[in-house]
């Protein structure tokens, strides 16, 4: 391939880099018990909230942030973040979505979220996240019917305190990590889906999560719960706008099955990455998310297209402590320019016959940095456990990496556990291939490249897989030579 | 005809502190002079510097180490390292590595002095500063020796209870177009428990060729640790092959650096652990110059409670394009509580290169078995037919046929009495 092709290939646009000018109510700067104590107050929380809180802080204050993944970057200020940013709105709160911003809701059209009830044929239930809140979530009404509740976390804390109570933090403990503490500190929003027994969920459900504010940290927590036989398939997508200085998004996710139950988790990730030629700004994409099959037979399914952000700093794991559970993890992950990303899953083994499958897919362009880091863990009693693991990385030019440290640790004689990987760059031959059959070279590099993905686009949700399909596309733009 | 190079302690001193602190007071000879004296010194400041390894180490995360650091280890009255060398040519040269070093060439004992400046692992560089005596063996150009030197890491006669402790250290130079073999032994020679901190240095010029074979067996009570660096020129090839039985605490570290291109290196190993073994193995190749090709193959059957650790890396750094390696790992489980940590890593920075690894770990399969069964083979026979083909992958690359069919003898030994259980 041409030096000037994989130039051309590495230098492409954020399209999502505009940023709304909207007036903030209200906005927190600084950490400290009384930066807390607000986000409490404002959010009208009951004690417990805000007990979970101060001991989360407490903890956080005696650990010490990590820095083993494999990713450089200037110390964070923990001190000149904003921790809640608030758009003002007309009313106090928006009973429908008529009574929202409707310059916000302007800002989610050019996303390409369809936040207004006219646009119901889009057929997906939108909860959006504006920096620190939520700004209205749709088909609220069709789900309820069906039983299952869909809401913004702030809502479910005032609505459904029962369920927060008995569930956060039970999958991601508070001392987790550094970032996850902080997280259980000082988070503002996020979205709640509970699953009742023996109900599949009618609809996709969809979480948009922008961050608008210039030095405003989003911290937000998604709680997502299926009962006995339910069913729920969830995605996330996430975009900033262009700033010089480096936001951090700290976000924590988690996730219970019950018996027989599934839940389907994707995302798209595609927060401003930085200028690609200096490195300057971006996203700091620090994020803890956690999936416990606790039922029997039950199945949790990560998905994940990751082609933004400075630095990628995640690994979506599942933890199968119900006999016969399933855990899967599908992933992308695209750097370009200076991104760094550092992701993978772990996938524990704790009940008996529990499967578990690995698909992870690296592309690294530019002066990119790409990581897969991965655990298998089989426990003394996890008999019959079985993994499959193939990691492919692909690398375009010679001035990115790609790297691939697997853990295994197998304690059971019982287990099977395969892994594979490869790291290649794109074949000169098939290039010459799709050439010499008239194809340019951008479209035959995407081409190829969609390829090697194909094997976790096919997990996505139907119009979500046309969707990272055209993600990848314009992610790949400008590649002709 | 054997030879034996043993440094005597003359004035026994006993040791009364743990190892942790015992190692800190070590103090340069006043006699002490030259090139090596003075990397000894640098080796003791590094030490200084970097410390005892801890948990938080990637590379020391599973290896118990406080079994070791607080144990008080009384020196070996009499330790060092024996061969079977018989009549040599004068072109290989085997001598002290206090004498031979000021005699080696300067290309030598540069790379020998700037491998010790970047040394990680800090077992080494205590090797570095408390071996008395280390080996020097010296292969002259174009020399091509048929049959294989054996060395024996041993202590002649331990005397007393106490645990001792020994550093052996010896140092391979090949000029370029040298053929040759080598067997380095260490295997069990006393009851007394001890702990062996061993240092291989290896230099390869360019087309020079070296077969390692390494065993260790029968030293159960025994800790451990090995080192072995490679430094590979231009079109050299280096191939070892290693067997192991593990031990109390056992750890091998295998360094290989490409430093010229279309070298090679193939690296195998087999350990059979039952007990309550323990092995860490790491492995690295670092691709520093292009075209080479490194070969990667770590089997491992696991009984009883024995515990291992298959750390493998492959790092190509920016440029050394059409580079390729393969790491493969392959673990049998055979008992509730036996453990496996297995990593086989890659770290790639440049993008015209083919690597790939790979690693299953299971157990014997039922479908086999039942073959086998169904043709009136007995269980156990079964079991152990399927064990042995296992480890044949890695046994039938030993040489000489000797060697090969000594340790077919003790794997299959070993196996009987597994699969009995």
């Amino acid at each position: 391939m041409s030096n000037e092709a994989i130039k051309q290939f590495a230098d492409r646009e954020y399209k999502y880099g505009f940023k709304t000018d909207i007036a903030l109510a209200k906005f927190v700067k600084g950490l400290s018990e009384d930066t807390i104590r607000i986000i409490s107050h404002h959010k009208k929380e009951p004690e417990f909230m805000l007990e979970f809180r101060l001991d989360a802080y407490r903890r956080w204050l005696k650990m010490k942030e990590p820095h083993w993944p494999e990713a450089e970057y200037a110390p964070i200020d923990y001190q000149n973040v904003i921790y809640y940013a608030e758009p003002k709105q007309a009313t106090e709160k928006p009973k429908s979505l008529d009574e929202v911003d409707p310059e916000l809701l302007r800002t989610f059209e050019k996303l390409g979220i369809s936040l207004m009830e006219q646009k119901k044929l889009a057929g997906v239930a939108v909860d959006a996240i504006f920096d620190s809140v939520s700004v209205g979530t749709t088909f609220k009404g069709k789900l309820k019917e069906a039983g299952v509740i869909f809401c913004s976390f702030s809502e479910a804390v005032q609505e459904y305190p029962e369920l927060i109570k008995k569930y956060l933090g039970t999958v991601v403990p508070v001392t987790d990590n550094f970032f996850a503490a902080l997280n259980s500190a000082v988070f503002t929003d996020g979205s709640f889906v509970f699953v009742p027994k023996g109900v599949r969920s009618p609809m996709e459900l969809s979480s948009y999560f922008r961050i608008n504010t210039e030095g405003s940290g989003q911290f937000e927590r998604t709680l997502i719960i299926c009962e006995d036989n339910a069913y729920v398939s969830y995605l996330e997508g996430c975009t900033a706008p262009k700033f010089d200085t480096n936001q951090l998004h700290a976000a924590v996710v988690e996730l219970v099955a019950m018996d027989n139950a599934e839940i389907k988790y994707s995302t798209v990730q595609n927060w401003f990455a930085g200028d690609p030629k200096t490195g300057k700004g971006g996203i700091f994409n620090f994020v803890t998310k956690r999936g416990k099959c606790q039922g029997k037979n039950s199945k949790i399914s990560w998905t994940q297209v990751e082609t933004g952000s400075a630095i990628t700093w995640k690994y979506p794991s599942c933890l199968l402590m119900g006999d016969n559970s399933v855990g899967e993890f599908y992933s992308v992950a695209l750097t370009n320019g200076k991104q760094q990303a550092d992701t993978g899953t772990k996938m524990i083994h704790v009940g008996k016959n529990t499967r578990s499958t690995i698909i992870a897919k690296g592309i690294s362009v530019g002066h990119s940095n790409n990581n897969y880091r991965g655990l298998v863990q089989i426990g003394k009693n996890a008999d019959g456990a079985r993994n499959y693991t193939q990691c492919d990385s692909l690398l375009v030019g010679s001035h990115c990496n790609a790297n691939t440290f697997p853990y295994h640790d197998i304690q059971n004689p019982t287990a099977q556990i395969e892994h594979e990987a490869s790291t290649s760059k794109i074949s000169e031959d098939q290039l010459f291939y799709f050439l010499s059959r008239g194809i340019g070279q951008e479209d035959a590099m995407t081409s190829i490249i969609s390829g090697f993905c194909k094997d976790v686009f096919k997990e996505l949700p139907g119009e979500f897989a046309v969707e990272a399909t055209q993600l990848l596309g314009l992610k790949l733009e400008g590649a002709t030579g | 005809m054997t030879g034996k190079y043993l440094i005597m302690n003359k004035e026994m001193k006993i040791n009364s502190k743990p190892y942790r602190e015992e190692v800190l007071k070590w103090k340069p000879e006043p006699t002490a002079g030259g090139e090596l004296a003075r990397i000894r010194e640098q080796a003791f400041h590094r030490f200084q510097e970097l410390g005892f390894p801890t948990r938080q180490h990637e590379a020391w995360k599973y290896i118990y180490l406080d079994s070791i650091l607080n144990t008080v280890y009384t020196p070996a009255s009499a330790s060092g390292i024996e061969t079977d060398q018989g009549s040599l040519p004068s072109s290989v040269r085997i001598s002290s590595l206090e004498s031979g070093f000021e005699k080696l060439p300067h290309v030598y004992q540069n790379w020998l002095k700037n491998r010790i400046a970047v040394e990680e692992n800090v077992f080494s560089l205590i090797n570095e500063f408390q071996n008395k005596e280390g080996l020097l063996v010296f292969y002259s150009k174009n020399m091509i020796l048929e049959r294989s030197l054996q060395f024996s890491l041993t202590v002649p006669e331990p005397s007393g209870s106490e645990p001792f402790i020994f550093y052996p250290r010896i140092c391979f130079v090949l000029e370029e177009g040298v053929k040759a073999e080598v067997i380095l032994n260490h295997s069990s020679f006393t009851q007394h428990p001890y702990f062996m901190n061993a240092m291989v240095d290896i230099y390869l010029a360019e087309g020079a060729e070296l077969r390692l074979s390494s065993i260790q067996h029968g030293i159960a009570d025994t800790s451990a640790f090995m080192k072995i660096a490679a430094t590979l020129q231009k079109k050299s090839r280096f191939e070892m092959i290693s067997f192991t039985q593990g031990g109390l605490t056992s750890r091998q570290e295998t360094q290989v650096d490409f430093r010229g291109s279309e070298a090679s290196c193939h690296l195998k190993n087999l350990s059979v652990l039952r007990g309550v073994s323990r092995f860490y193995q790491h492995a690295t190749a670092n691709h520093y110059a292009g075209e080479c090709q490194s070969n990667q193959l770590f089997k491992t059957i696991l009984a009883g409670e024995a515990q291992s650790e298959v750390n493998s890396l492959v790092h190509v750094v920016r440029d050394a394009q059409k580079s390729e390696s393969r790491q493969l790992n392959r673990n049998l489980i055979l008992s509730d509580k036996a453990r496996i940590y297995s990593r086989p890593q890659l770290k790639i920075y440049a993008d015209d290169v083919k690597c790939s690894h790979g690693a299953a770990t299971g157990q014997l399969d039922d479908s086999e078995l039942f073959y086998l069964r169904s043709r009136g083979i007995s269980k156990e026979q079964a079991r152990l037919m399927m064990t042995l083909a296992f480890a044949e992958e890695v046994i039938q690359l030993i040489e000489p046929k000797t060697l090969r069919d000594e340790i077919e003898k003790i794997v299959k030994k070993e196996l009987e009495g597994i699969v009995k259980h």
